[in-house]
C-alpha cells in the first residue's frame, strides 16, 4: 500500500533514536555517524531490524548529517547508498509483519543560515538536493527532514525535497523549552509555512520527553490539518556508573507519547534515548488489546488563514489584519530616490517606521522603470526580513521577481496579487502552490472591473474554482473588492462594499481592500478613507492596506475593535489613544516653534533690506545667523547642539527650521560639519568616547535627511540634495569574504557619509571580486576593508592582492579588531585607521590630493 | 555525559558594557544602554552545554602540544569542556540596528559581550561550587580556542563534541565564527582544592580576570590590573 494512503487512517509507527544506540556500540562524541553505513553495516543494519521487529513502520536511515557540508560528492554518494543498503537488508530480513517503508533521514546542515549565519538560503537548498536525489536513486519509501531548529533551513530543506522527488515528505522541528525554535518561531508559524509548502506529515521531535512537550503538540493540533507526528527524547539524560541513561523509562514514554493520540497525532515515534524497546511498548500500547488501548483519531480540518514570518502567525480569523502600504515608490520621491540609488536602508527605516504603528504585516513594493525588479524586490525582502518580524505583502506584478522574492521569504507570505485573468492564474497560482502563501485576488478580468456586486462576485467564483483545480484552498485566498474612486464614480462605495460582504458571507472567503483610492480626487482625504474603512470592516473586511501613519485611519480601526468587543478591556484604543495624545503634543510644540522661526526669519529678511551700501551677501548671511542665534537662544537647543550631544529627533526638527532661513548648503557648512568636528576632535583627543562620536553621527544624518527631503520637495540642486560642490570622492566598503561583523564598517560608513563622501556599502561577507568588481565600475579612489577575524584577514589580503592588479591606483584602507599597522603592513594596505576618525581624515587626504 | 542546563539571568555589570563599547557611564549612554536592555529583556536565553572529561580522553589529544592549555591544566587531571549561548535574538536585533543606528548595534554589542561573559562566569562558579562541595574540587580559570596558542579551529571539536547545533542551535563556520554570535566554547581544568591552595589563588580572581594571563597585550579590550 502507498504510505500516503495510510495517512490519517490508521497509526503508523516510527523508530526511535539511532545515536544513543551508536555510542552503546562504540561510536565517538563528534564522529560522524553516518561513516558507519560503510564501516558497520551489520551494526546498522541490525538497529533498523531491530527497529522493524519492534513495529516500527518506518525507519530512518542513518544519513541525519549525510550532506555536502560534512562529505565530499563521493563519499556522500557512497554513504547514501550504503545507508539506504541497510535499511532494505532490514526490511528484508525482518520477519514482523506489518507495512514497512524505508525513509530518507535529513537533519540540518550544522551552519545557521543568512543574516544571523554565514550560509547562502540559496546554498542551503542546492546541498539539501544533492541529498535528496541521491535518497531517491537509490529508492526510499519517503523522506523525512528531522529536528530543525530554524524556520528558513526547514524550508530549505522542504524545497529540496519538493524540486527534487515526488516522494512523500515528513517534516519534523525541534522546539526548545520555550515552546517556540531556538531562532524564534511559533509552532503556528511553522505550521503555516509547512502546510503552505505542501509536508505530507508535521510534527515535533527530540528537545525533550513527551511530558515537556505536550504543549506544543497541542498547538500544532489547533492549528495543523495535516497528519501529526510526535518523536520525543526519552526525558533527560543522566550518568549512572558510567553510563548515560535517559529520566523517562520505556513503559512511561509509551503512556505519556500516546496521550497525543487523543490529540490528533496518528505518527509516533522516539528520539534520543529511545530504543527499540521503548518502540515495541509504543507497538503494543496501539496495536494491544485489538486496537482498543488507544483510540485513532485522524486530525482534523483547520479552516485557518494564517500569513507568518520567521517567528510571527498572523491570522485572519482573530482580528481584522492592517497592512502597512509605505514601502512602495507610487508618489513618494524620496522613496524613488532611495530605490534609484539602491539606499536599502531608507527602505528598511519605512518598514520599522511602520512596525512601530502597530501594523500586522508590510506590503512590499518596489516597481519602478529604471530598477530591476527581479534582483530588487528580493533583496528587499531580504533585507526586510533582517529587521523586522513581521509578515511581508510581496506586491509585484512582475512574476519572475514574485518568484524570486517568494523563494527566499521566510514563511508564508501574502501574495499581491492575481485576478480572474486566466493568464494571470496560469503565473501566479502555480508559485502560490509550490512556495505557500495568501494570495490577494483582484475581482477583475480580461472584461474588466464589473460594475455590479454580482459580477465581481462571480469573478471571486471563477477564481475560487480555478485555485481549486491547482491544489489552492480558498483558505488561502484574499479577494480585494476594489475600491474605486467616488469622485469618478458615485456608486463605487456601495458596489465595493456589497461585494465584500457578499464575498464573507456566501462564499465564506476573507477579503480584503486598499482603502486609499476611495478618496482619489476629494479634499481632506483621511476622513473619507477612514469613514469608508469603517463601513468595510462593519461589512466583514478581513485585511486593509492602509497608511499606518494617518491617525484617523487608526482611530476607525481602534473605535471599530472596542465598538465590536475585540479589545479586552479596551487595552489597545487606551494605548493608541494615549500615544497619539503624546504625538498631538509634540506636534504643537513643534508647530509653535516653527512659527516663532518664521518669525524671526521676517525679521532678519526685513533687516536685510534696510541695508544700503554694504555686502548684500554677506549681510544677509549675518543677518540670518542673528536670527538663528536669537531663536535658538530662546529655543531649548539649538542644530548644532543638537548634533553634538546627538540628539536625533531634534537635529531633525530643528534642521527643518533652519531650512526656513538657510539655503541647505550654508546648513551643512556653518553647522552640521561644524558640529562633527567638534566632537570628531573631542573623540580624538580622548574627550569623548565611541558611542558619543556615534550618536552625534547619527543626529547629523538625521540632519542631512530633512535636507535631502526639503530639496526633493523644491526639486532644486542635485537629486540626494546636496549640492555637487560638496560631493566628495566614492568609496567602496565591505566586510570581507567570510567575515559577517559589520559593526565596526557601519560606523565608518556612516562618519564618511556625514563628510559628504560618496560611499557604496557592499555589507558582509563580501567576495573579492566583487568588490575589485564594484570598484573598477565606480572607478573608487578608495576602498575600505573590514575584518574582525583572524581567520579572515586571509581574505583582505586577497581583496587587496586582486585591486593591486586590477586597479593599482586604488587606496585601501583597512581597519578591524585584529589588526594593526604592521598587519595591515604585511598584508600591503595603503593605510590603517585605528577608528572611523582617523578613517574620515585619510578619506580628506586622498580627496584633497585628487 | 554531555548535559545541557539553563542558568538564571546573570546580574547586568553596567561598567562591562560601557568598557565593551568604549564609552562611558554618561546619561546619554545610560539611556540608550537601558533602552536596549528593555529591548532584549526576556529574550535572551542562558544554555549551556557541558561535559567533564579525563584528561587521559581522546577529545585532548589534538590539543596537548598547546603551552596555554598546559598551564591551563596544570595540576589537574580533569577538565570542564562547555559551550554557553545567550540565543539569536541579539543577533537579530544587532542585525536590525546595523541599518539604523550604529550606536544601538554598538551598545547591544557591548550588551552581548557582557552577558555571554556574565553567563560563562556564573556557570563556572556553580560548578566550581558543586565541584567543592561533592570533591573538595576546583575550577580554574576557564580558557577558549584562539586564546593564546589554542588554534581557533578548535572551535569546530567543540561544537561538534558537545553537540551543540541539536542542544544549543549554535554552529560554526568556515571560519570559525560562532553563530550566534554570542556564544562562547572553553575549557577550565579542575584541581584539588589542597592543590589550589598551594598556588595562592582566589576562585573570584581567576574566574574574572583573565586577561593577566593572556599573551595578546595590544588587545583593545585588555582589563589588567595596575
Amino acid at each position: 500500500m502507498e504510505l500516503r494512503e495510510l495517512l490519517n487512517k490508521r497509526f503508523l509507527i516510527l523508530d526511535g533514536g539511532m545515536g544513543t544506540l551508536l555510542q552503546k556500540e562504540g561510536l565517538k562524541s563528534g564522529e560522524k555517524p553516518e561513516k558507519w553505513n560503510l564501516t558497520h553495516p551489520e551494526i546498522i543494519k541490525n538497529i533498523h531490524k531491530n527497529y522493524f521487529n519492534s513495529g516500527s513502520n518506518v525507519v530512518n536511515t542513518n544519513t541525519f548529517g549525510a550532506n555536502l557540508i560534512n562529505y565530499n560528492e563521493k563519499e556522500l554518494e557512497n554513504i547514501i547508498f550504503a545507508a539506504i543498503e541497510n535499511a532494505k537488508k532490514a526490511k528484508e530480513e525482518s520477519t514482523f509483519k506489518s507495512e514497512k517503508f524505508i525513509s530518507l533521514d535529513i537533519g540540518p546542515l550544522g551552519k545557521l543560515l543568512k543574516p544571523l549565519g554565514e550560509l547562502d538560503f540559496l546554498k542551503a537548498v542546492d546541498i539539501f538536493a544533492k541529498t535528496v536525489s541521491l535518497g531517491y536513486k537509490y529508492g526510499v519509501d519517503l523522506i523525512t527532514v528531522e529536528t530543525m531548529n530554524d524556520t528558513l533551513e526547514t524550508k530549505a530543506a522542504l524545497l529540496a525535497v519538493k524540486e527534487n522527488s515526488d516522494l512523500p515528505v515528513f517534516v519534523t522541528n525541534a522546539y526548545s523549552e520555550n515552546g517556540n525554535l531556538l531562532t524564534g518561531a511559533s509552532p503556528k508559524a511553522v505550521i503555516a509555512l509547512l502546510e503552505g509548502m505542501g509536508a505530507d506529515a508535521i510534527g515535533v521531535n527530540c528537545s525533550m520527553g513527551p511530558e515537556a512537550l505536550l504543549p506544543v503538540v497541542e498547538q500544532y493540533s489547533k492549528y495543523s490539518s495535516l497528519p501529526l507526528i510526535f518523536k520525543p527524547n526519552a526525558g533527560m539524560p543522566y550518568s549512572e556508573n558510567g553510563v548515560t541513561k535517559f529520566n523517562v523509562s520505556a513503559k512511561e514514554f509509551a503512556k505519556s507519547i500516546l496521550k497525543a493520540a487523543d490529540l490528533g497525532v496518528s505518527i509516533f515515534g522516539g528520539c534520543c534515548g529511545t530504543t527499540p524497546e521503548y518502540i515495541k511498548l509504543v507497538s503494543e500500547e496501539i496495536n494491544g488489546n485489538n486496537g482498543k488501548n488507544v483510540i485513532f483519531k485522524p486530525n482534523t480540518v483547520k479552516n485557518t488563514t494564517v500569513i507568518s514570518s520567521y517567528s510571527k502567525a498572523v491570522d485572519f480569523n482573530e482580528q481584522p489584519v492592517l497592512i502597512g502600504e509605505r514601502i512602495n515608490p507610487t508618489g513618494k520621491k524620496r522613496f524613488k530616490q532611495a530605490l534609484i540609488e539602491n539606499d536599502i536602508n531608507y527602505i528598511l527605516a519605512e518598514g520599522i517606521k511602520q512596525q512601530e504603528c502597530n501594523v500586522h504585516a508590510l506590503d512590499v513594493n518596489v516597481g519602478l522603470p529604471e530598477i530591476d525588479e527581479t534582483e530588487v524586490l528580493p533583496n528587499a525582502v531580504y533585507e526586510l526580513q533582517a529587521v523586522t518580524d513581521l509578515p511581508l505583502q510581496i506586491d509585484t506584478s512582475n512574476i519572475k521577481a514574485m518568484e524570486k522574492a517568494l523563494r527566499i521569504y521566510n514563511g508564508k507570505a501574502l501574495i499581491n496579487s492575481v485576478n480572474g485573468k486566466r493568464e494571470s492564474m496560469e503565473q501566479v497560482f502555480p508559485l502560490v502552490k509550490k512556495y505557500g502563501g495568501v494570495v490577494v485576488c483582484l475581482t477583475l478580468d480580461e472584461n474588466g472591473i464589473p460594475k455590479t456586486v454580482q459580477g465581481r462576485v462571480n469573478i471571486a467564483k471563477k477564481i475560487i474554482d480555478t485555485a481549486v483545480k491547482y491544489g489552492i484552498s480558498k483558505n488561502n485566498l484574499l479577494f480585494d473588492t476594489l475600491a474605486m474612486a467616488v469622485s469618478a464614480e458615485p456608486d463605487a462605495a456601495g458596489v465595493t462594499l456589497g461585494a465584500l460582504k457578499e464575498i464573507k458571507e456566501n462564499l465564506k472567503a476573507h477579503t480584503t481592500l486598499g482603502v486609499s483610492n476611495i478618496s482619489f480626487g476629494l479634499p481632506k482625504r483621511s476622513a473619507v478613507n477612514a469613514a469608508f474603512f469603517t463601513l468595510a470592516l462593519y461589512n466583514g473586511l478581513s485585511a486593509a492596506i492602509i497608511n499606518p501613519f494617518s491617525d484617523d485611519i487608526l482611530k476607525a480601526y481602534y473605535s471599530f475593535l472596542a465598538l465590536n468587543n475585540k479589545d479586552e478591556n479596551f487595552n489597545n484604543y487606551i494605548s493608541f489613544m494615549t500615544d497619539l495624545e503624546k504625538k498631538e503634543k509634540e506636534a504643537e510644540a513643534l508647530k509653535a516653534n516653527t512659527n516663532f522661526i518664521s518669525a524671526e526669519s521676517d525679521i532678519s529678511q526685513n533687516a536685510n533690506k534696510q541695508s544700503v551700501n554694504g555686502n548684500e551677501k554677506n549681510q544677509s548671511k549675518s543677518g540670518n545667523k542673528e536670527a538663528a542665534n536669537v531663536s535658538l537662544n530662546k529655543d531649548d537647543i539649538a542644530l548644532k547642539d543638537a548634533i553634538i550631544k546627538g540628539l536625533k529627533e531634534i537635529a531633525f526638527n530643528k534642521t527643518k527650521q533652519e531650512l526656513t532661513v538657510k539655503e541647505p548648503l550654508e546648513i551643512i557648512n556653518n553647522i552640521i560639519i561644524p558640529a562633527l568636528d567638534t566632537v570628531g576632535q573631542k573623540y580624538e583627543k580622548g574627550e569623548a568616547y565611541l558611542p558619543q562620536l556615534l550618536m552625534s553621527a547619527e543626529a547629523a544624518k538625521f540632519a542631512f535627511e530633512q535636507i535631502k527631503q526639503n530639496v526633493l520637495n523644491k526639486n532644486a540642486n542635485g537629486p540626494d540634495g546636496k549640492n555637487s560642490e560638496t560631493k566628495k570622492c566614492k568609496i567602496i566598503l565591505a566586510t570581507v569574504e567570510g567575515d559577517i561583523h559589520d559593526i565596526g564598517k557601519n560606523i565608518v560608513k556612516l562618519l564618511l557619509e556625514n563628510y559628504g563622501f560618496e560611499v557604496f556599502d557592499l555589507g558582509k561577507d563580501v567576495p573579492a571580486e566583487t568588490i575589485v568588481k564594484k570598484a573598477i565600475e565606480e572607478n573608487a579612489p578608495i576602498v575600505g576593508l573590514s575584518a574582525l577575524m583572524t581567520t579572515t584577514v586571509p581574505s583582505m589580503e586577497k581583496t587587496i592582492k586582486l585591486l593591486n592588479q586590477k586597479l593599482p591606483n586604488c587606496k585601501t584602507l583597512v581597519g578591524g579588531a585584529v589588526l594593526t599597522e604592521e598587519y595591515a603592513k604585511s598584508i600591503k594596505a595603503d593605510k590603517y585607521a585605528k577608528d572611523a576618525m582617523e578613517a574620515v581624515r585619510y578619506a580628506d587626504e586622498i580627496n584633497s590630493s585628487l | 555525559m554531555i548535559k545541557k542546563i539553563t542558568v538564571k539571568e546573570p546580574k547586568i555589570n553596567y561598567k562591562e558594557i560601557y568598557r565593551y563599547c568604549s564609552g562611558t557611564d554618561s546619561k546619554e549612554i545610560e539611556e540608550i544602554v537601558n533602552e536596549c536592555l528593555n529591548e532584549l529583556n526576556g529574550k535572551l536565553t542562558f544554555n549551556v552545554c557541558y561535559d567533564i572529561l579525563n584528561l587521559d580522553d581522546d577529545f585532548f589529544k589534538s590539543l596537548k602540544n598547546s603551552e596555554t592549555l598546559k598551564i591551563a591544566l596544570k595540576n589537574c587531571n580533569k577538565a570542564l569542556i562547555f559551550a554557553a549561548t545567550v540565543g539569536t535574538y541579539i543577533d537579530r536585533l544587532i542585525i536590525k540596528y546595523s541599518k539604523i543606528s550604529p550606536v544601538k548595534a554598538l551598545i547591544l554589542q557591548a550588551i552581548g559581550a557582557e552577558r555571554i561573559e556574565g553567563l560563562c562566569n556564573d556557570f563556572c562558579e556553580n560548578i566550581n561550587s558543586e565541584l567543592n562541595a561533592l570533591y573538595g574540587e576546583k575550577l580554574k580559570t576557564r580558557v577558549s580556542p584562539g586564546y593564546g596558542d589554542i588554534p581557533i579551529n578548535k572551535q569546530t571539536d567543540f561544537i561538534a563534541f558537545l553537540d551543540c547545533e541539536r542542544k544549543l542551535g549554535l554552529t560554526v563556520s568556515d571560519k570559525f565564527i560562532m553563530s550566534p554570535t554570542k556564544s562562547v566554547t572553553a575549557i577550565a581544568g579542575i584541581e584539588k582544592i589542597n592543590q589550589a591552595l598551594k598556588i595562592k589563588a582566589s576562585k573570584s580572581e581567576k574566574q574574572h580576570n583573565k586577561c593577566e594571563n593572556c599573551s595578546k597585550t595590544d588587545c583593545a579590550f585588555r582589563n589588567v590590573s595596575k
